[in-house]
């Protein structure tokens, strides 16, 4: 299946799409209108409703997240700290020009990892410099922060700090947020002037304005109206939603009027007391508010101690790093040295000298005994050579296993396998001779050249150059070339048709053959010059005068001629050492003779 | 939002018949145009090392089973699959015909494009949900496509986290730009080529159709 993930650059209308949409709209609109007038519901009113949903389902996406926050809040058991993070969020949205539905779900992150409200706000105000300055969504920011809290730095590789993931794991979650700020600083401020920033206002406003008029729609219970235009200012927009809700309230409290009215009948003949309302507690604010401070004062003391005592595993970690690469370089130098030692011990393994030298003894006896031997005789020698074998398998796998080679140790536990199951079929007594026969094959030490190799090379050269190869007179047999003339059909027809292609062709072909006749010619003359000579050569052996030197017999005669035998004495220096090294002797005592050599007692 | 030119397809059609030299020199001028681009595109893909082994590896049954499954990630693949196309596509349903286009045609490369876009932090893990199957009442997870199936419930935070650090997701028409914004431009290869290329290419594009209609109107002319 193609994906369908492309860039549209440029695309043109071609109107087919259109007009059969609009066709489909058409006579969708008829149908509607014609179900319209039966149920008596005009195509307005559904358009209104359609527009209202819009609005009221911005507002409930809005409350939704609110809902969540706040719940968020009292499970940390400060529900009264609802109203002042309302405030918090909405100044920030407004200052910010974040929509309050991406601030919520970020703030509610850090108040649930944190545990802090005034630490909470203030990360809040760091990832929003963060995410400006990065261009990375305030989502992600907080996510990445709340992670790093709590010691997983990896998602932070993505902004660029200049630090490894090791040097991140060491530090500090202040250390690595300062480091951050420091290189995004001012991207906040630098984002107010820029028309992004005036784009989102206005569409912060619109959204605003979505949700506002949402509320009112709720509030007034089914009553669907609205305008779909606003003006290009925030203030303006919200002012007009806001006078919108207010207008859909309204309503809804002339209801509550006209609903009262019963009542005040009652109360002007005296009876209004059945609508009194229960007083209201006289406030204690100052114990309440006490109350309240000691609980964020305990929220914050628990946050300030979990935080020491993430700080506190951080550094843990961090030194449980450092001692684990420590472990790591005096465990490679181990391994190292082990390996040092490993090439000692192959040297010197004496069960391996052993077996190698068992093998040879085995080797030299099948050799010894060759054809000659008894069938008795082959299996012994055959059980004694798989032994071995299975034996030399065996230490090398133990050698496999300690060194964790895994690949080959799996090849030579197969191979043992295999050597094992020989070596069953042997001492089961099974066994078969032409299978002895090639297990003692296998041990015989194999030659370089033998004559069976040349044998062996003389029929291969034969099979390639058939029987007319004579190594005294090599002459290659020349290919069959009669067809070489033969054109296709096609070819002939379209030569005498006079296509241009064809005759260029034919051309070609006519040129290449003449070239490989001359080039034929040219070899044959060369081998005739060649068969002359050594004709010559071998009708001259008949008399001794037409021969070369080096094939004349007589040119080897010895010659009667006088021989000169001359000696040059270059002895003298060596007789002189010869002579002071028995004298030194003689000095020492170590006569070379034994007259005069006292006998050992 | 791509840019919309009337009587192009047309202007093309007229070319190809009348001055076909100057149809094949405005495709290649075209062509010239975005081929940078893919060649940057090209060099957002990461390499396999940088990506989780099991998706580039695969599952071990890949070849035996009957299901399409998940697409791995080919480096050199995904590369292939970047490319442009400066021939008209078939209208899509709304009647629009794409004269030249840059499209990512690698199913490992689209993923590692987009993964992310929807949910930065993966899709969760499905709710467990009363089932009625062969007489009897149990619970299964829930297998909805918005929900992740895999056994780890991390597995696609780990994923995004995995390809965020092999490149960022950059949005191609964030807030702010004229009309309306979009989630659906923002990649990372692809999207993120086309946004750092600050509409150059966009411009020769067009340039290019231009040069071509008013060649073609002084030859008529003429």
């Amino acid at each position: 299946m193609a994906t369908e993930l492309l860039i549209n650059i440029v695309s043109q209308a071609t109107g087919k799409g259109f007009l059969e949409s609009e066709k489909a709209v058409n006579k969708l609109e008829k149908k509607v209108k014609s179900l319209g007038k039966t149920l008596g519901v005009s195509l307005a009113a559904g358009a209104a409703l359609k527009f209202s949903k819009t609005f009221i389902k911005a507002f409930a996406e809005d409350e939704k997240a609110a809902v969540r926050l706040n719940r968020a809040v009292e499970n940390l058991g400060i529900g009264f700290a609802n109203p002042s993070i309302t405030k918090f969020i909405a100044d920030l949205e407004r200052t910010s020009a974040i929509a309050d539905d991406v601030l919520r779900p970020a703030f509610q992150n850090l108040l649930s990892t944190t545990g802090s409200l005034t630490k909470s706000q203030e990360l809040l105000n760091k990832a929003i410099t963060i995410s400006r300055g990065t261009g990375i969504d305030l989502a992600t920011v907080t996510d990445d922060l709340t992670k790093a809290y709590v010691g997983q730095t990896k998602g932070l590789s993505k902004y660029k700090t200049g630090l490894t993931s090791a040097e991140l794991a060491t530090k500090s979650f202040s250390e690595i947020v300062g480091i951050i700020l420091t290189a995004n600083l001012g991207a906040a401020e630098d984002y107010l002037d820029t028309t992004a920033f005036k784009m989102d206002v206005l569409t912060l406003a619109t959204g605003n304005a979505q949700e506002i008029i949402g509320g009112g729609l709720v509030d007034a219970l089914g009553s669907f109206a609205g305008s779909g235009e606003a003006s290009d200012a925030q203030f303006v927009i919200e002012q007009l939603s806001t006078g919108f809700a207010n207008l859909l309230k309204l309503g809804g409290t002339v209801l509550g009027f006209l609903a009262r009215i019963p009542e005040f009948g009652f109360r002007a003949v005296g009876l209004g007391e059945m609508y009194e309302r229960p007083k209201p507690k006289p406030k204690t604010e100052d114990a309440f508010t006490i109350r309240q401070k000691e609980l964020l004062a305990k929220l914050e003391k628990a946050a300030v101690d979990r935080a020491k005592k993430l700080a506190e595993l951080a550094k843990k970690q961090a030194n449980a790093e450092i001692l684990k690469r420590k472990e790591k370089e005096k465990q490679a130098k181990l391994d190292k040295a082990a390996l040092a030692l490993g090439k000692g011990e192959d040297v010197f393994d004496l069960d391996k000298i052993q077996i190698n030298a068992a093998i040879l003894a085995t080797q030299e006896n099948i050799a010894k005994l060759g054809i000659a031997a008894t069938d008795q005789q082959k299996l012994q020698l055959a059980n004694d050579a798989q032994r071995l074998t299975v034996k030399q398998l065996m230490l090398d796998l133990e050698d496999a296993i300690a060194d964790k080679d895994v690949e080959r140790a799996t090849s030579l536990s197969k191979q043992l396998n295999t050597e094992l199951a020989i070596l069953g079929t042997l001492t089961g007594q099974t066994y078969k001779l032409g299978e002895i026969d090639k297990i003692l094959e296998r041990f015989k030490p194999k030659d370089l050249i033998n004559l069976d190799n040349l044998d062996a090379a003389i029929r291969k050269l034969l099979e390639i150059a058939g029987s007319r190869f004579d190594f005294l007179s090599p002459i290659m047999p020349s290919q069959d070339r009669t067809a070489i003339n033969e054109l296709a059909p096609d070819i002939t027809s379209r030569y005498v048709a006079g296509d241009p292609e064809a005759v260029r062709a034919v051309e070609a072909h006519a040129d290449a053959i003449s070239m490989l006749a001359e080039s034929e010619l040219a070899l044959a003359d060369a081998l005739l010059a060649e068969s002359e000579r050594a004709l010559n050569i071998a009708t001259a052996s008949l008399t001794t005068g037409g021969l070369p030197d080096f094939f004349n017999p007589g040119a080897f005669r010895m010659r009667d001629e006088p021989i000169r035998i001359e000696i040059v004495d270059k002895t003298s220096g060596l007789i002189e050492v010869v002579q002071n090294a028995v004298i030194e002797n003689t000095r020492y005592g170590n006569s070379l003779t034994y007259s005069g050599n006292l006998t050992a007692v | 939002m791509p840019t919309e030119v009337e009587n192009a397809l047309e202007l093309r059609l007229a070319l190809k018949k009348f001055m076909p030299d100057l149809a094949k020199e405005t495709q290649d001028e075209m062509a010239n145009a975005l081929r940078p681009v893919v060649a940057r595109a090209r060099g957002f893909i990461p390499s396999e090392a940088k990506l989780l082994s099991g998706w580039v590896k695969g599952t071990s049954s890949i070849d035996t089973i009957k299901y399409r499954a998940f697409p791995t990630f080919n480096s050199s693949d995904a590369k292939r699959g970047l490319g442009y196309r400066v021939t008209p596509s078939k209208p899509n349903k709304s009647g629009f015909v794409s004269l030249a286009r840059i499209q990512q045609a690698n199913a490992g490369g689209a993923i590692y494009e987009t993964a992310g876009r929807l949910n930065p932090n993966g899709r969760r893990q499905g709710p467990v949900v009363d089932r009625y199957k062969n007489g009897v009442y149990d619970q299964t997870t829930h297998t909805g496509k918005q929900y992740s199936t895999s056994l780890n419930p991390n597995a696609g935070q780990q994923f995004v986290d995995n390809l965020n650090a092999a490149g960022p997701l950059v949005n191609a028409r964030p807030k702010g730009m004229q009309g309306k914004p979009t989630r659906k431009q923002t990649g990372r290869a692809m999207y993120r080529a086309w946004a750092e290329d600050n509409g150059v290419a966009l411009t020769a594009v067009i340039k290019a159709i231009e040069n071509a209609k008013y060649k073609f109107e002084e030859k008529m002319a003429a």
